[in-house]
């Protein structure tokens, strides 16, 4: 078959750009971070930068903020893919059930994952204000002492963590539904002609088929949550972070993502920034790595 | 038989039931929230709180506008992410056209290079990006708020997948016709990918205009501010003030709201296509 000229370049013409995008924004920026994490690095001044090794991957270990970051982080992807994955998948279990009027519930079940986590964040702070916030309020009202939330260096990420899920649950009971809806009428059927308890047949029946879902779910959900920002910038604001950051009260809020920001923009610790940015990659990229083999095609039923 | 009815029936209402309390927990924040809205200062920090307001008043909305430029903060989020929902749109059916349906030197190389970067977090690269960008003078700038953005990985893995089912003879039989290749991506590629593309749509305009970390690296004017940014500003400077952030939070969650209630059923096909689980 021959070609003309123009369908000969055509893929070049359309890579090229794509080429030279992917220079700018990502292998100089990755190569900048990689080479910048083994030095004392000055940004203004790169080439009078001290090469210093591994010593800024050590350095981080003693710093207690960053023990406190790291630790933060974890909490957050072992809390939030918890709870999104083991309430989603109920939730997604008790709409698959209801036969009328589904979509009705599903309107506000997923506007919290439409909406920005800086609306969200705030409103939250509102809620979990200790004078007169909503929670101390319901709290008091089965006798519980009024806690400080936000404002409680033990409490604040806990605090964020719960938003998130809050906000995250909708994405995974939309996947987990979707999942359901993809195994064939007939599995469910025979479940029910064998009399089958409808906890058996989630266990037995609904789990294997979907476990392609589960893990993805449970992978996308953990590499977000590795990644966690946005809220915790929010809703730590006024929690008292030093010099108008966020992380508060003190550094107890600290997550990997924001000590990146907080370090390498606000302190101009460029090369501990590089360094704690780097183990974000290694952390996500396996996670992702995961989720693409859960994503390759292969035949399940 | 009539025991199995009234089973089910039981099972329905167990079912409905759950399901409406979860709804009003996910709800009822919006609620209270946009309601909120309209309440004075003094009755937002009351104990305990109101639900509906007591007094009725849109002077929060008025402070708001008066004070912060929110006008152009929404004008300003309409162009970034509108700018860059277009431009993935492009990209991302142009590389997936590329990369399912011609032969070259290199395809797989270059095809694995570009997904890479789906595997780097934002976190990884954002200072180094942050830098550039000042570097080439592109902060407070569109451009700069637009370009990092322009190219999905998971937009062009997906239209990939999606173009790799049209058949072959459908683009031969149009060239041999003589159609350029731009012809051939307009009016054969795209109009049978269009569910997938509105998927890669819809996804990146949600994910653009709810982001913060970007906007809030390269802006120091207010006026180059995105509404989520602004609204984040605020809370900046007025940490305390209930009443302006809570004004700030509805206007950037309203237009989502209106949206998402007018165009439910696109937004949700959308979303669980661009999941990338083709089901």
């Amino acid at each position: 078959m021959q070609r003309g000229f123009a369908t000969r370049y055509f893929p070049w013409l359309v890579l090229i750009p794509a080429l030279v995008w992917f220079i700018l924004f990502v292998a100089y920026p990755f190569g900048y971070s990689i080479v910048s994490s083994f030095f004392l690095w000055f940004v203004q001044n790169p080439a009078s930068s001290k090469f210093v090794g591994l010593k800024n991957y050590f350095d981080i270990f003693k710093d207690p903020r960053f023990i406190t970051a790291l630790r933060n982080t974890m909490l957050y992807a072992l809390l939030k893919t918890g709870l999104v994955v083991f309430i989603g998948v109920l939730l997604a279990k008790t709409l698959f059930a209801i036969k009328f009027g589904s979509r009705g519930y599903m309107f506000s079940i997923f506007l919290p994952s439409l909406c920005s986590m800086v609306a969200i964040g705030l409103f939250f702070t509102y809620l979990y204000q200790p004078q007169f916030g909503l929670f101390n309020v319901l709290l008091s009202k089965i006798g519980i002492s009024r806690q400080g939330f936000l404002n409680s260096p033990q409490q604040a990420i806990y605090c964020v963590i719960i938003t998130e899920a809050w906000q995250a649950l909708g994405f995974s009971t939309l996947i987990f539904l979707t999942g359901l809806n993809t195994i064939p009428d007939v599995f469910y059927e025979a479940a029910q002609i064998d009399g089958a308890s409808s906890f058996v047949t989630f266990w037995k029946i609904i789990f294997p088929l979907a476990r392609r879902v589960f893990l993805f779910i449970t992978a996308i959900t953990a590499i977000s949550a590795f990644q966690a920002f946005d809220l915790v910038f929010v809703m730590t604001l006024s929690g008292g972070g030093t010099g108008g950051s966020s992380g508060g009260p003190g550094y107890s809020s600290y997550t990997m993502a924001l000590q990146v920001y907080n370090d390498g923009i606000l302190r101009s610790q460029t090369g501990i920034a590089s360094a704690i940015a780097i183990m974000l990659f290694v952390i996500i990229g396996v996670l992702t790595l995961l989720q693409l083999k859960i994503l390759k095609p292969e035949w399940e039923y | 038989m009539s025991s199995k009815r009234k089973n089910e029936i039981t099972e329905q209402t167990k079912s409905h039931t759950i399901a409406i309390i979860v709804s009003l927990i996910m709800i009822i924040p919006f609620f209270w929230m946009i309601l909120s809205s309209f309440k004075p200062g003094t009755e937002i920090v009351k104990m305990p709180p109101t639900f509906f307001p007591q007094t009725f008043t849109l002077k929060n909305y008025q402070t708001l506008f008066e004070r912060l430029p929110f006008g152009r903060y929404f004008l300003n989020s309409i162009i970034v992410s509108g700018g860059i929902t277009i431009i993935s749109m492009f990209s991302s059916s142009m590389l997936g056209y590329v990369f399912a349906k011609f032969n070259f030197k290199f395809k797989n190389f270059f095809f694995f290079l570009l997904m890479s970067g789906f595997m780097i977090p934002f976190a990884t690269l954002v200072i180094p990006m942050y830098l550039l960008t000042a570097k080439i003078g592109l902060t407070n700038n569109y451009l700069g708020l637009i370009l990092p953005f322009c190219l999905s990985p998971f937009g062009m893995f997906l239209m990939k997948q999606f173009m790799e089912d049209i058949p072959n003879d459908y683009i031969e039989a149009a060239r041999l016709d003589g159609a350029s290749e731009l012809w051939i991506y307009s009016r054969i590629i795209l109009p049978l990918t269009s569910a997938a593309l509105g998927g890669v749509a819809i996804y990146n305009f949600l994910m653009t205009w709810n982001q913060l970390w970007w906007p809030l690296m390269v802006t120091s004017q207010p006026a180059m501010r995105t509404l989520p940014l602004g609204v984040a500003a605020l809370a900046q400077q007025q940490g305390k003030r209930y009443d302006l952030l809570i004004t700030g939070a509805s206007v950037s969650v309203l237009p989502i709201i209106v949206l998402f209630a007018i165009a439910q059923k696109q937004i949700v096909k959308g979303l669980s296509v661009s999941s990338g689980l083709k089901m």
